[in-house]
């Protein structure tokens, strides 16, 4: 599994020749985003649409391959490129799985979820209030690699509304 | 020209409503722009208050309406110096807070006439809990096609919107190659009498003027008035330093020198206003590079030098709209 995304990362990099550097976002580290790929991606394929194309195909291989957080972050970033938010907000969510402490998923999960549906757009705005909150609930589970949804999200969204 | 410029204007009948809700017809042309179905989106800001209002006017214009968040607006010295991403701000500097029906303060709203077009609002860096929370990347590069902007526009804005390094204004102005047109001027989005709200990627593109045409011919039906007075205060000479830093004059540009009654800085609000009791003292100008030479009675009153800054490059230039 190391192996693998090793072999992603360097793939990834002579590809795009954006460093495979994926640093937790932790609270107390006060940094605005720690993870750099997403932005460069942006810029990358703004105007590159052959990139993304190949990127999309790409990441499919890519999990089936490995399912670390890195590479979930990966899809997140390729699909929400790609505006197909539905798919950008699954994996960012198995990123948050993988590590719930990370800032820079939480908020990159609230995007997805701000260019979704109405009810999604409210969550979006729950977890962009209530980040520290989020973080907090969400590390402390027992079970670390425990699955989280949406619907688990709203219901902690709708106890925060409740503490304001 | 007059006060008027920056005075509010209250449409005959077109989009009235938003006006008189508003307080105030800031975009005026934007939202006839968006009920007239040539504009994709637009954003806003509505008082929580006149919420039901506003949202019977839409209902009036068949216009869908997204709900966002509240914004506190602060100058950038009223955040507090601690706030993660603070020297990270531009032009919005806002405390961002939940919506709540019945409380104070502006929501932020998006608008557009399909219900799936509002997915794709931008959020802005707002400070919630002592941080700016900033947008993805893309979401600001893409924002420009959204809001139905010309794609040679967007492409431009992209590539030189880095006020670090570009006057972004000054880089549309070399890349002007035919005359100046009223139809590309983003000089007066301050006031109500604007087309655009874009930045154009020169002051002659063929693909905003083709976008305004139309947007006016169809505006000029129904609110005839609106448009010539818009098209006379477009239609005039403009002194440009920076973003929010420009003037209108009443008067003339003949062979580089400028004659003029009134200069107006064209912000009204904003505090760039540097060099506007210097054009009250003058009557006429001329522009050599960065030397701002300014006249009364033909004689000299005063040469500025204008400072280039090594953040937010200023390239003066004098430009007459036509």
């Amino acid at each position: 599994m190391k192996n693998n995304l090793l072999e992603i990362r360097k793939e990834f990099y002579l590809m795009t020749g954006i460093m495979p550097i994926h640093a937790t976002n932790y609270l107390e580290n006060k940094a605005i985003r720690k993870d750099m790929i997403f932005e460069r991606l942006a810029e990358q394929t703004f105007d590159n649409h052959k990139m993304l194309n190949v990127l999309i195909k790409k990441i499919k291989i890519w999990l089936s391959l490995d399912q670390s957080e890195f590479t979930n972050c990966l899809a997140g970033y390729i699909y929400y490129l790609n505006e197909d938010f539905e798919n950008a907000k699954r994996y960012f969510l198995r990123a948050i799985e993988r590590n719930p402490s990370n800032l820079d998923n939480w908020f990159d999960l609230a995007f997805s979820l701000y260019h979704s549906e109405e009810r999604e757009q409210k969550l979006a705005k729950d977890i962009l209030f209530n980040f520290d909150l989020f973080i907090k609930r969400f590390s402390n589970q027992k079970d670390k690699h425990k699955s989280i949804s949406i619907v688990q999200l709203t219901k902690f969204a709708m106890v925060c509304h409740c503490k304001m | 020209m007059d006060k008027l410029l920056f005075s509010n204007y209250k449409p005959e009948s077109f989009c009235r409503e938003f006006v008189e809700i508003k307080g105030n017809s800031m975009q005026l042309a934007m939202y006839m722009s968006l009920v007239l179905g040539f504009k994709p989106l637009m954003d806003d800001w509505i008082p929580v208050k006149k919420l039901a209002e506003f949202r019977k006017a839409c209902h009036k214009y068949k216009i869908y309406m997204r709900e966002d968040v509240v914004f506190d607006h602060r100058k950038k010295n009223e955040i507090k110096s601690n706030v993660l991403g603070k020297d990270c701000l531009t032009t919005t500097c806002a405390q961002g807070l939940p919506f709540k029906e019945g409380a104070g303060g502006f929501l932020h709203i998006f608008l557009s006439k399909d219900k799936n077009i509002l997915k794709k609002g931008v959020w802005y860096p707002l400070v919630i809990k002592n941080r700016v929370i900033f947008q993805p990347r893309i979401d600001n590069l893409k924002y420009g096609y959204v809001l139905g902007y010309p794609d040679c526009c967007v492409k431009f804005f992209s590539k030189f919107n880095n006020w670090k390094k570009y006057s972004f204004l000054y880089e549309a102005y070399k890349n002007t190659r035919n005359k100046p047109s009223f139809l590309c001027n983003p000089f007066l989005k301050a006031t109500s009498f604007s087309y655009i709200f874009h930045m154009p990627c020169s002051y002659s593109c063929k693909n905003t003027i083709s976008l305004v045409n139309n947007l006016r011919k169809e505006i000029k039906k129904k609110e005839p008035y609106f448009v010539a007075l818009t098209d006379s205060y477009l239609k005039s000479v403009f002194l440009v330093f920076y973003e929010d830093k420009s003037y209108c004059f009443d008067g003339d540009l003949k062979d580089d020198l400028l004659r003029y009654r009134t200069a107006y800085y064209t912000f009204p609000g904003k505090t760039k206003d540097i060099y506007g009791k210097n054009l009250k003292k003058a009557d006429s100008l001329k522009l050599e590079s960065r030397k701002l030479i300014l006249y009364h009675r033909n004689k000299v009153n005063e040469i500025i030098d204008v400072p280039m800054n090594s953040t937010a490059p200023e390239f003066p230039f004098l430009i007459k709209f036509s």
